[in-house]
């Protein structure tokens, strides 16, 4: 019953995602609102099917119904109720239908938010958010159904999986699926993964809003700056969820994974983060267009090139084109997946081009001065797509283009990594320093001295006291000194502008920092994004050039000593978990200058023959002592244990929390909302008829 | 009331014409010198950390690859795993046999190549890793690193890939699960 409910849903979904597009397309050619009216309607009924759809699968997730060859793949008896809920997105097929659904959600949002306020760009915003919403759809019911079943074929005993009743099959029996059901794999049970993948897939699929937005505005040629206005919440909600989603990521790598590290440099750890720094370099550079009319062309090029890369990384991730632990297995969707991502980045491309022939993108103003705060936010849009592109070319193009002329696979190390990307970061992080301090038109270079002289003082002085205190690696010191230069100039602002408001309202600090906030967040919502970059950037660099390892094999009550830390093995205890799996757990004593600070249990989780190693963590500001498990005999007790110094490593965390802080601040300015667009003359004698606002 | 208009002198003009010059060539100077560093880091990068992903018979006997950093795959024989953990050190060696290409299905993949009397074998050392929980007869190693003199791979990396019960199988029904089995059965 819920396989045909969840099935005759998608399959509505489909026709009324192909039918919006259709009508909306029909509705831009003719100007024919009714059309439009058609359009809006089926593209917003396609939410509440993909709805029932969703949630017949989680209902036959959360009841068992192992005849669903999904549910039977990714649940068995022992499957905890909330990791029943997590095995929605546990394997390709529920994924792809929760990643279209969340997608739906987005359009539906948009479309009912900005109906009235954008009619001239709501046939093109229409057609090609449901265009992409109708492509997933169908991935979803010609090539990864979450709704097929197991039937059995009673003469020959095979077994198919079939979204329909095949001929002569019947129902296999209930309590064979049962048993034999295969479960959750044991990577996903973990709590990062109840929200990392959600706020991922948010994050990717948010930003088919400001693409379809862009979009809309070349094809009806209303490019002023109302396709950005209109975008610039859905864009900033999108890179907070993919923000979130990256360091939720790493977190559950730092976790699960157990290597003592957040971030390989895996190539499908690389694909999300393209969109990423597309992302920020775009939701920058739009300020720009906001303010002075210039970079039409770029913020075009930007937000196609961040929805070109969500697609890739999908493509990437759910084809089988990257082995990797995040990646789904091997699919049939890879080549649909690729086609569609190279028709929706050649036709993009080609559009720009097109307007831009047609003289609809010239800017309104020069650049006149290279340390004009315009010129320094392209300089510095530069370094985000120079990222994007090192890092693409390390994860898939040097691969792909050594198979394709030498026939031999080649693989980038991480080493390709440590050399190419801190430059570049070094570079972000200083002009993310001097950008805000320069003027919009010309800025001398004396005044842009001047402002940054205290923030750069402080700096020194950090530093000064950094080397005293014993950092004295020439590499710190200037990764430290660019971050805490850009979290310093964030304060430094804030402070100026509370300072010039108790000058002259005679406001208390406070008084005047809230001010400063409530008056404008975008501004100092930023400033606090800024500051929650500088807070990772300490922790990254911290916990990279500082983490210090070692490993022994101990008996019961001998210890292990790492710089002033020393562990102490007091013993085993083998238990067996609800869900079934096999646990061995140390337990260990860490001391620090003789005092006992904390008692961890890193374990082996056994699944079945499948092991994962748990560490155990105790965390502080100033570091992480991490310990894993990595093996247990049983004939002397004995115990292998590793025993990591992660310095800093918390602060990517809080880092993250700030920046989350920062972005809902930004994001929430007050309404921007330009005046009504004026509606497009419409040829069509029923001007008007049905338009809703 | 006579109306004042200001235009600017051609001098004015030469001048704000010139300015404008200065800041082009500022900007393509810039843009040159920041695509040249980004180059020039892609390629030094490339060279660095580019690793050959090949079989073990091109370890073992391609001559380009000698003294190279590569990347390779091959089956573990699960009886010549040795781990010694009696020093401060894990020392893990074992041996893997060639890796069959292009079999769709990785079980059997590994049980041919482990099984194959005429497969290439080589010797593998890995010096402080941790032990992988992977690390198992027929399971499938990728491995990073450089062929020593004396033959053995030292990898600096290793990956272990085993066939999941997580991922891809149908139920099996046995005879007892089917009246038509049983039927066929009988007949014949």
């Amino acid at each position: 019953m819920l396989a045909e409910l969840g099935l005759s849903s998608l399959l509505l979904a489909l026709a009324a995602s192909v039918i919006a597009v259709g009508a909306a397309v029909y509705a831009a050619r003719t100007d024919n609102q009714r059309w439009l009216v058609s359009a809006r309607n089926a593209a917003v009924i396609t939410f509440p099917l993909l709805t029932v759809s969703t949630f017949a699968l989680l209902a036959a997730l959360m009841t068992e119904q192992y005849q669903m060859a999904y549910v039977w793949s990714v649940t068995d008896l022992d499957t905890p109720t909330l990791y029943r809920f997590t095995a929605l997105w546990g394997s390709q097929a529920g994924s792809l239908l929760f990643w279209t659904w969340l997608m739906s959600l987005f359009v539906f949002g948009a479309i009912l938010i900005n109906w009235g306020r954008y009619p001239r760009l709501m046939p093109g915003v229409i057609a090609y958010t449901m265009a992409t919403v109708a492509f997933f759809i169908g991935l979803s019911v010609f090539l990864e159904n979450p709704f097929e079943r197991w039937w059995l074929d009673p003469i020959t005993g095979a077994i198919t999986a079939a979204a329909l009743v095949p001929a002569g099959m019947v129902v296999p029996p209930p309590q064979i699926l049962a048993e034999q059901s295969q479960g959750l794999n044991p990577l996903l049970r973990h709590f990062g993964m109840i929200i990392h993948p959600p706020m991922l897939y948010l994050g990717f699929v948010g930003f088919v809003i400001p693409f379809a937005f862009a979009m809309a505005a070349m094809t009806s040629r209303d490019l002023s700056t109302g396709w950005i206005i209109a975008t610039r919440r859905w864009s900033l909600v999108a890179w907070l969820f993919l923000s979130l989603g990256l360091i939720l990521g790493g977190r559950w790598a730092y976790d699960v994974l157990g290597w003592g590290g957040y971030w390989g440099w895996d190539p499908v750890e690389n694909a999300a983060f393209l969109p990423w720094l597309l992302g920020t370099a775009f939701i920058h550079s739009v300020m720009i267009q906001e303010k002075r009319g210039m970079l039409k062309v770029w913020n075009l090029v930007l937000i196609i090139g961040t929805f070109s890369m969500v697609l890739f990384a999908t493509f990437a991730t759910r084809s089988g084109l990257i082995e990797s632990v995040h990646s789904f297995a091997r699919s049939e969707i890879g080549l649909p997946m690729f086609l569609f991502w190279a028709a929706i980045t050649g036709v993009s491309a080609y559009m720009i081009l097109v307007r831009r022939r047609e003289g609809l993108l010239k800017d309104d103003h020069p650049f006149t001065n290279i340390l004009s705060r315009e010129t320094l936010f392209v300089l510095n849009n530069v370094v985000f797509v120079a990222l994007t592109l090192v890092i693409f070319w390390g994860s898939f193009g040097a691969p792909i283009i050594s198979e394709m002329t030498t026939g031999t696979e080649v693989t980038i190390g991480v080493e390709y990594y440590n050399i190419v990307t801190p430059p570049l970061f070094i570079l972000m992080y200083f002009l993310m320093g001097v950008a805000p301090l320069s003027a919009y038109g010309v800025t001398s270079l004396r005044r842009l001295g001047l402002n940054i002289l205290y923030p750069a003082v402080i700096t020194a002085f950090t530093l000064a006291l950094l080397a005293v205190t014993g950092t004295t690696d020439p590499a710190a010191l200037v990764g430290y000194g660019v971050t805490f230069l850009a979290g310093y100039v964030a304060l430094w602002e804030v402070w100026r502008a509370a300072q010039a408001r108790q000058r002259s309202k005679g406001e208390s600090l406070p008084v005047a920092v809230l001010a400063l906030f409530s008056r404008n967040r975008r501004r100092y919502g930023g400033y606090v994004v800024h500051l929650g970059v500088t807070v990772i950037g300490i922790g990254v660099i911290g916990s990279t050039l500082f983490q210090a390892q070692t490993e022994r094999q101990l008996r019961v009550g001998e210890s292990l000593v790492l710089q002033d830390y020393t562990l102490r093995y007091d013993g085993i205890t083998l238990a067996t978990a609800e869900d079934n799996r096999e646990m061995t757990i140390a337990d260990v004593t860490v001391l620090r200058g003789g005092q006992e600070i904390a008692r961890l249990r890193p374990r082996i989780d056994d699944f079945n023959g499948m092991a994962m190693s748990i560490a155990g963590q105790h965390s502080t500001i100033e570091n992480d002592v991490y310990v894993l498990l990595n093996d247990f005999r049983e004939d002397t007790q004995a115990v292998r244990l590793w025993l990591y110094i992660n310095p800093l490593v918390n602060l990517i965390w809080w880092g993250g929390l700030i920046l989350i802080v920062g972005t809902l601040l930004g994001s929430w300015t007050a309404d921007t909302t330009p005046q009504r667009q004026p509606a497009k003359p419409v040829k069509s004698a029923r001007v008007g008829e049905g338009v809703a606002s | 009331m006579a109306r004042v208009t200001w235009e600017k002198t051609d001098a004015a003009k030469d001048f704000l014409a010139q300015g404008r010059q200065t800041e082009r060539l500022k900007f393509l100077v810039g843009g040159v010198i920041l695509l040249g560093l980004v180059l020039y880091l892609a390629f030094s990068g490339t060279l660095l950390g580019a690793r050959f992903f090949i079989t073990i018979d091109e370890v073992l006997n391609d001559p380009q690859f000698a003294g190279q950093t590569v990347r390779a795959t091959g089956v573990v024989l699960g009886d010549t795993i040795v781990i010694d953990e009696s020093s401060d050190t894990t020392i893990i060696t074992f041996t893997v046999a060639t890796f069959p290409e292009n079999h769709p299905n990785l079980a059997e993949a590994l049980h041919i190549g482990a099984t194959d009397p005429n497969a290439t074998l080589m010797q593998v050392r890995a010096v402080g890793q941790p032990k992988p929980e992977l690390l198992r007869h027929e399971a499938q190693a990728i491995m990073t690193g450089t062929l020593g003199p004396d033959g053995v791979f030292l990898a600096d990396e290793l990956n272990f890939k085993c066939p999941s019960r997580f991922e891809g199988d149908a139920p099996v029904m046995g005879q007892q699960d089917h009246p038509g089995m049983e039927r066929l059965d009988n007949a014949s």
